[in-house]
Formats: structure tokens, sequence, C-alpha cells
């Protein structure tokens, strides 16, 4: 799986490209913690060209939502292909990640609400 | 034929005279030439320049020499008594024990074909008698340079070979292991076979080469229920077996009695959704637990982010047993609740792991949930044993590998015709 990290304003992208399994979690969770060392409010996992992602990939999401959830960021899944919106529903991930079809279509985020602490 | 004193100090042969350098770490070499003028000259200069220089009078000679001593390189003359300089680098290119040692052939003419013979029979390099003391001194250091590098190369091929076998010992221990481990898993698999008047059991389970974490068990609960569940730990190998094992154990008929004093589906579900949490590296579980009431054939299932669950109707519709649930740990305060429905004669209820849908083709392409579904589908009128035979083939058809790279599970209920009903 190949990884591009981007930030802009208040936002980090992470774009994903190729399968999301249990032998590249280790390259998202380097992603994510990179995210965590600024003080962006909310990580956008572009998953467009993602084509699949297993158990494990799931288990990442949800320990790094949890996280995030507790600094005052969120995680934010961007256009997920079919299949890989199948496996996240089956998992319920949509309940606890919320996923947007476009960066427009971000849930608003309450500006008053304090910056979180850089990791 | 001349056999030479050494120079610096007596010895009994010429093969034997050995100069030595003191301060210095020169490289050991052989000179081999039946003209005794041209072999001390040789040796003179080369001791000069503080090399370990060893005389040989012609070809057999220093093919003892070179057995003893080793030498690092040898520089002898074509034409020789007994055994010629061309014959003599076959001899020695020959044996393994002196394939690092330079060779360098002195010729009196420097004609191609002459040449090409040498290097076709083992040569290294040529040198010509009339070369100057700086052609033969620069010669003889890029031999040495040469044998330094091959030595090198030796040590790390050999270095190589021990890490290689060492790390043969180890995956051979480690498959070893897997293998036991395996067997242990498979040990805590129910039998096949008719369970309770009304059901029979059949089961397909492929554990993957590195291990995995799917487990399935089938229990009777008090006196009408029966219990089947199935798991999947996230991730591969033994910590997941372990963490699947550890789980399995809790989903026991005296556990479930202990730990969540109830038989319904979505109570015990719940129980494990809080003694499981997520663990610091994401791994958790995903879990479907049902229980069918033997008498009235109700089944109330429960599922924890499990998505292979399946019910075949007799006639021949599918009905999909899971629904968007967390999986075990995501998050602690979750209600798990039961669903029920009505089994009928001919009713065929199919549990599985990921492992066998996920599997992929040569060429990377997914098997996937509908190609699953469509054989199950396909298999209704096949005895439920030759059902699950036929699944796992085709996925294996379609894998065109022994082993899966994830455990493959697939257990399969049938409701068939009850004689007679349980009081």
């Amino acid at each position: 799986m190949q990884i591009v990290h981007t930030s802009h304003e208040d936002v980090t992208t992470i774009q994903m490209l190729g399968d999301f399994t249990f032998n590249s979690r280790r390259d998202l969770s380097a992603a994510i913690e990179k995210a965590r060392t600024t003080n962006c409010r909310t990580i956008l996992l572009n998953v467009e060209h993602v084509s699949f992602m297993d158990s494990a990939a799931l288990g990442v999401l949800a320990l790094y939502s949890n996280l995030l959830k507790c600094e005052g960021r969120r995680l934010v899944l961007l256009r997920p292909q079919e299949r890989v919106r199948e496996i996240l529903t089956i998992a319920n991930i949509p309940a606890i990640i919320p996923i947007c079809l476009s960066e427009d279509d971000l849930p608003p985020i309450s500006k008053q609400a304090p910056r979180p602490e850089r990791v | 034929m001349s056999r030479g004193a050494s120079l610096g100090r007596a010895s009994s042969t010429p093969a034997e005279a050995c100069i030595d350098a003191p301060g210095r770490s020169p490289g050991k070499i052989l000179v081999v030439d039946d003209e005794p003028l041209v072999r001390k000259k040789m040796t003179h200069h080369l001791h000069k320049l503080g090399y370990h220089v060893l005389e040989a009078a012609d070809g057999a000679e220093a093919l003892e020499v070179a057995q003893r001593e080793r030498p690092d390189l040898m520089i002898l003359d074509w034409i020789m008594p007994k055994l010629d300089g061309p014959t003599l680098c076959e001899r020695l290119k020959g044996d393994p024990a002196h394939r690092t040692m330079q060779l360098i052939l002195m010729t009196a003419h420097d004609k191609p074909e002459q040449i090409a013979e040498g290097l076709a029979r083992g040569a290294d390099d040529f040198l010509s008698k009339a070369a100057s003391l700086q052609e033969t001194t620069a010669r003889v250091q890029a031999g040495l340079r040469a044998h330094a590098l091959v030595k090198e190369l030796e040590s790390a091929r050999d270095t190589l070979n021990r890490s290689y076998q060492l790390l043969a010992h180890h995956q051979e221990e480690l498959e070893t292991d897997l293998r036991s481990a395996a067997e242990f898993v498979q040990s805590l698999l129910p039998p096949s076979g008719n369970w309770a008047p009304g059901v029979t059991l059949s089961w397909q389970y492929l554990p993957s080469k590195a291990l995995g974490g799917d487990l399935f068990n089938v229990a009777v609960w008090g006196e009408r229920d029966l219990g089947f569940c199935i798991l999947d730990a996230s991730g591969q190998g033994a910590s997941a077996a372990l963490r699947a094992a550890t789980l399995m154990s809790l989903l026991r008929t005296s556990s479930v009695v202990r730990h969540v004093c109830s038989y319904d589906p979505g109570a015990i579900v719940t129980e494990m959704n809080r003694r499981f949490p997520l663990s610091p590296e994401g791994d958790y579980f995903t879990l479907w637990v049902g229980a069918l009431n033997l008498p009235s054939r109700v089944l109330r299932f429960s599922t924890a982010g499990h998505a292979g669950a399946v019910l075949f109707r007799s006639g021949g519709t599918m009905v999909p047993l899971a629904r968007a649930t967390f999986p075990l740990g995501f998050q602690p305060e979750t209600q798990y609740t039961s669903q029920t429905l009505t089994l009928e004669t001919g009713d065929r209820l199919f549990l599985f792991s990921d492992g066998l849908y996920e599997t992929r083709s040569p060429t990377a392409e997914l098997w996937g949930r509908e190609r699953l579904e469509s054989v199950l589908a396909g298999s209704g009128n096949t005895p439920l044993a030759e059902a699950l035979s036929r699944t796992v083939r085709a996925a294996r058809d379609w894998h065109q590998q022994e082993h899966f790279l994830d455990d493959a599970a697939l257990l399969g209920l049938e409701m068939i015709d009850q004689s007679p009903p349980v009081a």
C-alpha cells in the first residue's frame, strides 16, 4: 500500500493506494502518528483507491477513531469503493467514523473547540 | 633441474624456502620455475617487497607445496618438466581447496592464442618473462587484491550459507510449532454428525500455513438448546490463534453458565464484548452466537461484526444472518441484542470466516461472498458434508495453492426430520 500525506489548514489528508490489510496497517499507523504531531482537528483518510480492506485494517481504524476522539480530533473516511463500504458497514464503522463523498462534505467542526495539542 | 635454496635462511628443499618479512602482512606467493636463476631472481624481488615467498622447481613439486602451504598466489612457468604450467593451472582450479589462489602464468611469448589457451585452462593473469620489475610488482599486487576479494566473497558466502542454514532450521522449528498449534486448534473443534434429534452438523476447517484465529464450536446448552458460535480473531499467527482459543474457552457451556448466567446470544456477545477490549495494536474479534431451541426450532442469534452467517431455506431462499454491528471491543458499552427466526426441515445454516471468501486467485482477484453463496446455493440438493467439500474445493480451485493466506472455516447445520422430538 502507498500512502501520501498532505496538510491543509485544519485537515491532514492521508491518501491510501492499494489493499489495506494486516501487512500495511503499520504504514497507516505511521501516517496517522505523523498527523498527530500537528494540531489538526481532522484526519481525512482518502480511501478512493483502496480496493480491499481486511479485518486487521478495520482494527486500526477503530483504534485510531477512539484515540483521536479523546484528543479532540476526528477521523473521516473519504470516498470508499463499494466493496470497501460493505466491509466497513458490516463492522458498523460508519457509526464511529464519518464517511464523506468529497472534501466539501466534511461535517462542520466547532471553531470554538480548543485545538488539539501536538503529540 | 635445480632444487634452489631459500633466500635468507637454509631450507631442505627449494619448495620450503621461506622468506619472512617482519612487521608486514605479506601475501604468500609460490614461485614455480625449473630454471634456478629465473626463480631466484623472482624470489629475491618478491622478498624485497616483503612477501612470504615459497619456491618449487617443477609442476609436481608445486602441487605438493600448494597442498601443504596454501599460497595466495602462484607465479608459474609455462614450460616445465613433469607438469607444465597450463596443466598445473587446470589441476589447481579443479580443486575447491585452491579456488581462491591466483595463478599468473609466465610466458616467453605473448601470442594471443597462447594467452587464450592459458585463460581457458585456468590462469588468472600472464607475465612476460621479459617483464620489468615494476610490471611484475603491479601484477602481483593486482593478483593479491583479487585473491583478497575472492576470499572476502567466499567468507561472505560461507556466512550467508550458515545464516541460511540457521534460518532454515528455525523455519522448520517454527513450522513444526505451527503445525502442533494447528492440531491443537483443530482438537477444539466439535465432532461432525447428528448433534441432536433433527439437527446434523458438518464442517471444514483449513488452517493457514501461518495459523490464524478462526474457531467455532457447538454445544448442548441446558436441556433444550443447541448452542453454536464462530469467532474470528483479527490478524494472523500464533497470537491470533491464542486469542481465539482464550475467547473460545469462555464460550464453553460451563463458562457461559458461570460468567453470563444466560444462554441468550445477545447477553453472551455483550459479556464477551466487555471482556475483550480492542488491543493496543487494534486486534479484536468478530463473533456470531446462535442458540437453537430444539423443541420449537426457534433460532436466536446475535453477531458482533461477523459477516459470515447465512441461512438457506429448504426452498432455496437465502437469508443473511449478519447485520451491521460492532466487532468485540470496538465500543465497550455496546449492548448486543438477539434476533429470532424459526427453522424448518431442510433449512441449512452456514457459518464461515472471511478467510474462505477473501481468498485470491493467482491474479489477485478476490473469490468473494457472491461466489461463495452461489456455490452454497447450488449445492442444496447434495448432502451437507458434500456441499461443504464442494464449496472448499471451489475456493481452492480459485486460489490454486495448497494453503490459504488466512484460516478458512465453514460450518454447516441442517434441520432434518425430527424423530422423536426432544421433550
